[in-house]
């Protein structure tokens, strides 16, 4: 919706009309992106965008990898999405970028805490970032972080439960979507532990009325990173329009959508002569920058993957109203 | 100690090769059944197995190939370890048409395509014979129990047999062997049961008949030489006597002693002869002996009351006259004599009872001890007589048996004696 939106404020309704394929997966297969960008190929479409979620963007990722066909997905940290080639792109920051964020942030805000990070090991965000931990952060001697991995039933275990409730940490690191953590939200809620939590900047994107919930009954603080800065000059006026088009507030992955939108949009009006893989391709790299989105300029690197963009931290009040760390 | 007499086994052994046999070639056929049987269930367990594992593997395909695809190989190897230990699977693993080391796989894997160039390839465990024959284990158990129950009854019967058969066949073979004579005594010690113990008794019998009966031809081939050698010194006497002066009442006196001699002489060369064609008939010899028999004990105060029951006249025995009046009035003497001298009675019952004549011959005398009368009968054997030789009721049991008849004696000590004889008759 918000991606046709913003495709059709650079194109125009008919040329958006004549050119855009549209495909989906609505089995809820677990591959069912690969299902659907393989059926597009077939097609032989000149660009592929959309795929949103590490899981999805990463299956796609290595399906075209090579193919030398233009990809971009919105969002997406996942490191792999930097190894894709030269044609693969993502409007995220990297998950190296989110997670040093963090405990940055960690480091800003709880210094000499003792914090749990709690990892959906099934989540494949939760699990990169999980790794990046490992590799480059958990020996860093300023701060003091635990992994613990939900189980199959997305809950902590009793054992792990039991630090919570004694007091043993000050804050909790989620790396996971907030769709993968209702369960241990509810867990959290009826064990009455409630210490701040540090969310990934997916938390910018899920499930809203989770997270207010979630943070209504909570007292301690929430924050969260996202690349959305809501209270710039380009996010008010997407706001602004999305609401004369659509009649509500725009969520920040309708922002990811508007902004997709409005890239593709602007890379197909830049083609010259006839649509193919190659034209499309070569007028994205025309100029890999682009302006006047919901995040504001947005640049690319020439060898693909994540973009230029970097999150900054938010903070949930119980007003439901957001503050910048 | 009794030595046993070394014999083969050779029918017990072929029956008890039979039955092992039997047993054998039944153990072959239930094995070879339950074998097919078993791999036949095995390839379909294998076959149903497979198609398990397939759906349930087509459950977690998905995900598990995403999570290959995005390097989430940890989580992946728990996984599918967990898959493989569940199912008993030797290898799970992703393949791709870009995997240098690609195995070929083999008839019993199983591979599911989840990508146009991505499968997961799944060793099954291959299940040995013996593995397959074990997932019937309770089948084996049973075999096992009907091959033992087989065995079992095999063994009991081959001891069976040789404890109520063979032995006691062998024991009787013994006792013919080492004894000329008594073989019915020996006979009763051998342990044999039933129809067994019949056949024992009545060959052992049969033994001592035998036996007998070459004593007595023996006797009677010496007796009809000395008959015949006699007859010749009889006939010169007879010629002397016609031509001698002696006085007429010496004369007479003395031709009626040898025409004595020379009827007993011809008596003894008949009992020799072959007998067969003999026939009397058994009224008229009866009552012919009963005149003579009560003309014989007038004196003596012993009655002899004959009662002849439903017989024509006609009736006659294979014995000649002189043969069965011989008989019976020997039968008749130890019944006066039963009576030490006292004087008596003796009841003649004479019967047709089916297509045999019955004579019962009674008396009140003094009866016989019951070990006695078991030995009566027997050669030698006497009772109660100073002089008596026991050739009497001897002689009548053999004559009564050899022309098919039988000679039964009950007796009670004090209270007398009853013999039976039946014998057949024509008309």
């Amino acid at each position: 919706m918000a991606f046709e939106f913003g495709l059709i404020e650079s194109l125009g309704e008919e040329r958006t009309t004549k050119i855009l394929v549209r495909n989906q997966d609505n089995s809820g297969s677990k591959i069912g992106a690969i299902k659907v960008a393989n059926e597009l190929l077939n097609q032989n479409v000149a660009a592929l965008f959309g795929f949103s979620g590490s899981h999805d963007s990463v299956l796609v990722g290595k399906l075209v990898s090579g193919k030398n066909i233009l990809t971009i997905v919105p969002g997406s940290m996942h490191n792999d999405l930097a190894s894709f080639g030269d044609a693969f792109y993502t409007t995220g920051h990297s998950m190296d970028l989110e997670v040093q964020n963090t405990i940055e942030f960690i480091d800003r805000t709880f210094p000499k805490a003792r914090g749990a990070v709690i990892i959906n090991r099934y989540a494949v965000a939760s699990s990169s970032a999980e790794k990046i931990l490992i590799e480059k952060h958990l020996n860093n001697p300023r701060i003091s972080l635990k992994l613990m991995y939900l189980n199959k039933d997305l809950n902590l275990d009793e054992v792990d439960l039991k630090f919570l409730r004694d007091g043993k940490f000050n804050f909790l690191y989620f790396t996971a979507y907030p769709e993968a953590m209702v369960n241990f939200a509810n867990q959290l809620e009826k064990s009455n532990i409630d210490i701040p939590v540090v969310a990934a900047s997916s938390w910018g994107l899920g499930d809203s009325d989770l997270l207010r919930r979630f943070i209504v009954n909570k007292k301690s603080p929430l924050y969260f990173s996202t690349d959305w800065i809501i209270h710039s000059k380009e996010s008010k006026h997407f706001t602004n329009i999305f609401k004369l088009k659509f009649g509500k507030e725009p969520s920040p992955e309708n922002a990811l959508g508007y902004d997709l939108g409005k890239i593709v949009g602007e890379t197909i009006s830049r083609v010259e002569g006839s649509m193919t893989r190659a034209s499309v391709l070569k007028a994205f790299k025309k100029n890999l920058c682009f302006e006047r989105l919901s995040v504001g300029r947005l640049c690319f690197m020439e060898t693909g993957g994540h973009s230029s963009i970097k999150p900054v931290f938010y903070q949930f009040k119980s007003d439901k109203s957001l503050r910048i760390q | 100690m009794r030595v046993m007499t070394k014999v083969k086994y050779t029918l017990l052994k072929k029956l008890l090769l039979m039955q092992v046999t039997v047993v054998l070639l039944g153990a072959i056929a239930i094995s070879s059944t339950f074998l097919l049987s078993s791999f036949m269930i095995a390839r379909s367990d294998l076959e149903n197995e497979k198609k398990q594992i397939a759906s349930y593997l087509l459950l977690r395909a998905d995900e598990w190939t995403a999570w290959h695809q995005v390097g989430m190989t940890n989580l992946l190897s728990e996984e599918m370890n967990e898959f493989q230990n569940q199912n008993r699977l030797k290898s799970i693993r992703f393949v791709s048409s870009q995997d240098p080391v690609s195995k070929k796989p083999n008839e019993q894997d199983l591979v599911i395509q989840i990508l146009p160039d991505l499968w997961i390839q799944v060793e099954l465990e291959k299940q040995n014979l013996l593995q397959l024959f074990w997932k019937q284990k309770n089948v084996v158990y049973s075999m096992l129990i009907l091959t033992f129950f087989f065995l079992s009854v095999s063994y009991f019967s081959f001891v069976y047999l040789r404890k109520k058969v063979h032995q006691p066949i062998v024991q009787l073979i013994d006792s013919m062997k080492g004894n000329m004579s008594g073989v019915r005594d020996v006979s009763k010690r051998i342990i044999a049961t039933d129809e067994m113990r019949v056949f024992v008794d009545e060959i052992s019998s049969l033994f001592e008949r035998i036996k007998t009966m070459e004593r007595t031809s023996a006797l009677g081939v010496i007796t009809a030489q000395v008959t015949h050698d006699l007859m010749s010194p009889i006939s010169s006497l007879e010629v002397f006597l016609e031509n001698s002066s002696i006085l007429d009442d010496e004369k007479e006196l003395l031709s009626l002693s040898v025409s004595r001699i020379k009827n007993i002489a011809a008596d003894l060369l008949e009992r020799n002869r072959n007998v067969n064609g003999r026939f009397s008939g058994i009224k008229k010899n009866i009552d012919e002996l009963i005149v003579l028999k009560n003309a014989e004990f007038s004196k003596c105060n012993f009655n002899i009351i004959c009662e002849i029951d439903g017989l024509t006249g006609e009736e006659a025995i294979p014995l000649s006259g002189l043969e069965f009046q011989r008989m019976v009035s020997n039968l008749i003497n130890n019944a006066y004599e039963s009576y030490e001298g006292k004087g008596g009675v003796v009841k003649i019952k004479i019967s047709k009872i089916e297509s045999r004549i019955n004579i019962r011959i009674i008396d009140f005398g003094k009866g016989m001890a019951k070990e006695i009368l078991a030995d009566i009968g027997n050669f030698g054997t006497s009772f109660g007589k100073a002089k008596g030789s026991g050739i009497g009721i001897y002689s009548a049991k053999e004559l009564v048996n050899s022309i098919g008849g039988e000679l039964n004696i009950t007796s009670i000590r004090g209270d007398g004696t009853e013999i039976s004889i039946s014998l057949p008759y024509q008309i």
